[in-house]
């Protein structure tokens, strides 16, 4: 029973620091790179406030000056690139990171080496302008470098919709349905625990500037059944985001959340505060390289399940948008 | 208990795949420390370290640490050991670095020309620097001023020396124009029309066919099947040859674009500063004063969009 809690404790702690993982995926789609803006051509080009002057260079008011050589590079002229929505996504990657407590118990804790591959497909199709579905399907399995017992496989398949209130600061609600199955090691046809959930998240983004932005968000997850009841729960969830461009291709992603688990049976309860912290470089559109860790300290009204720990390491993430 | 074979396999996975993505990354060719005068159109100087300049003739060698430049309309190519074609627009002072496979174009345009399979090349401006590998390019420098980069076919990367991480891939028909001394970071390429570029481009027309040619010509075609299927738009903005200046073609005027060729070498009397966001844009001139003045290998007239 222990070995049934930590996993379904094990797992969330870590899909926080896997969403860190994911989101620059996220951000690349929304980001409309490829809109030819006008200001995007002749950003970093500086106007001087007076008259034209020609520096010895031969720059004329921060241009080349005219010379009869002047068409030996050829004409440039400008195409817009029409960006068209992508909806499917093919998401893989591989964290591979170090837990100084493998069993999340209170005490004698065993550290170990995780790795932790994960697969997802996800559909998103755009319904209107502000309402889009969700359906998605994602594998991730835990193996563990000495305590091989522990190896476990997760399940989600979700279906959902997203709604953007633009009028609302671009409010995101997201309503959805949840299958999650937990298997031990990878075989994925020895199932321990199953659990219907009903998701409900609501966030709110604050942009700062180009490169900050500041996330607020409440999350639920209600279990409306499960195939094993003690450890059956429902999920509340409050978090707070901040995600900074250092530079185009690298970004930090902070995460806080203070998660309250309520479970089915035997009255308990747990409230765990979660941060995760992960540095993104990304190398292409479709391939990043992460720093990631998260730490968790959990208090349970049954002392037995009070639990601290750390998870620390690296991921390499493929992602194709079609 | 020992480490399970899937643990171990994974592990081994991840770090093959790691390795793999450095290696494709890494430099691997041949060192490029001598180059050939290939062609020479007008006056070409060789200027070697610590020496008088002389004369460029055909089959020169040009050690490394030489500096080659060009003067008014003139322009020249040079062959590496490696088939790296390097093609100097007028007005341009180049030299590369023994073993170290930098090429400092220190002021004005030039063509370059990365074979596949050669190994990578650096080309490096004061705060930019663009590696290639396997690439035709295109990229014009004046320092303080601004650097414009265009690929032609194979995708370059465009980083800046003093922000580690900051790098953008400039991809077949994309072009980069940023202010060298870039702090605030790189900013987005943007599509240009490669069948035209191809067109007007002398450091193209006036010399042999590149080897790279029918890689560009593909590129070209598949911009205008995206253009035939509405991906990628014309507009009516032109930048016709070097520099910045972007000119709005008239889209009614059959002849705008031609007419505007010359624009670059008139008075910039009809220059509008105009808000932030757009820079300053061009109208084009008169047609009747410039319609004589149309580049050797001009291309056709603008079609109306």
């Amino acid at each position: 029973m222990t070995r049934i809690c930590f996993k379904i404790l094990s797992a969330p702690i870590i899909y926080a620091a896997m969403m860190s993982i994911f989101a620059p995926g996220s951000f690349a789609q929304g980001r409309s790179s490829q809109d030819v803006d006008r200001a995007q051509l002749l950003q970093g080009q500086t106007q001087p406030p007076f008259g034209p002057s020609v520096t010895p260079e031969g720059i004329e008011d921060g241009h080349a000056a005219a010379s009869p050589n002047d068409a030996d590079i050829g004409q440039q002229e400008i195409l817009k690139r029409v960006t068209e929505y992508q909806p499917f996504t093919a998401s893989l990657a591989c964290p591979i990171f170090y837990t100084s407590n493998v069993a999340l118990t209170r005490s004698g804790e065993l550290s170990d080496v995780v790795i932790a591959p994960v697969a997802g497909v996800f559909y998103d199709p755009r319904i209107t302008k502000t309402l889009y579905g969700h359906f998605g399907a994602r594998e991730q399995v835990f193996y563990y470098g000495d305590n091989t017992a522990f190896d476990f496989g997760s399940l989600d398949v979700e279906a959902g919709l997203s709604y953007l209130l633009p009028q609302f600061h671009n409010l995101i609600l997201r309503g959805g349905y949840d299958f999650n199955r937990l298997t031990f090691d990878d075989r994925l046809g020895d199932e321990f625990f199953s659990n219907h959930g009903l998701i409900f998240n609501a966030e709110l983004p604050f942009q700062f500037s180009r490169a900050q932005q500041l996330l607020v968000g409440v999350y639920t997850n209600i279990s409306v059944g499960a195939d094993h009841q003690s450890p059956r729960r429902n999920d509340y969830d409050g978090y707070l985001g901040y995600s900074v461009n250092l530079t185009r291709a690298f970004t930090i992603d902070a995460v806080g959340r203070v998660v309250a688990r309520d479970y089915h049976q035997n009255g308990r309860t747990d409230v765990s505060e979660i941060l995760s912290l992960a540095a993104t470089y990304r190398l292409t559109n479709w391939c990043w390289v992460s720093a990631i860790s998260s730490f968790a300290h959990s208090d349970s009204n049954q002392d037995v399940f009070d639990y601290n720990v750390a998870n620390v390491g690296g991921a390499i993430a493929l992602s194709a948008k079609f | 208990m020992g480490i399970s074979h899937t643990f171990r396999f994974c592990l081994t996975g991840s770090i093959a795949l790691v390795g793999a993505i450095i290696a494709a990354r890494s430099t691997m060719a041949a060192e490029r420390n001598e180059a050939t005068v290939t062609q020479i159109i007008n006056e070409v100087q060789l200027r070697p370290t610590g020496a008088a300049g002389k004369a460029a003739v055909l089959n020169d060698n040009v050690p490394d640490g030489t500096a080659v430049q060009t003067g008014m309309d003139s322009r020249t190519e040079l062959t590496f050991s490696d088939q790296t074609l390097a093609r100097l627009s007028a007005n341009t002072v180049f030299s590369f670095n023994k073993g170290t496979r930098n090429l400092d174009l220190t002021e004005g345009a030039m063509l370059l020309q990365v074979p596949k399979g050669a190994g990578s090349a650096k080309v490096t401006t004061a705060a930019v620097t663009a590696a290639i590998t396997g690439t035709t390019v295109i990229v014009e420098y004046h320092p303080h001023a601004y650097i414009k980069f265009i690929s032609l076919e194979g995708t370059a990367r465009l980083y800046l020396k003093r922000r580690w991480g900051e790098s953008v891939l400039i991809r077949p028909g994309q072009m980069l124009i940023t202010n060298p001394d870039a702090k605030g970071g790189l900013p987005d390429p943007v599509d240009v029309d490669l069948e035209r570029l191809l067109k007007t481009a002398h450091l193209i027309i006036d010399f042999p066919p590149l080897g790279s040619q029918n890689l560009i010509a593909k590129e070209s075609e598949k911009q205008q099947r995206a253009k035939s299927k509405r991906a990628l738009i014309d507009t009516n903005l032109v930048i016709f040859g070097k520099g910045t200046l972007v000119s709005l073609t008239n889209p009614a005027q059959p002849n705008a674009a031609a007419q505007a060729t010359a624009a670059s070498a008139t008075p910039r009397s009809d220059a509008v500063p105009s808000s932030t966001d757009l820079g300053t844009i061009e109208t084009p001139p008169n047609p009747e004063s410039t319609s004589t003045r149309l580049p050797a290998g001009n291309y056709p007239a603008d079609n109306p969009r």
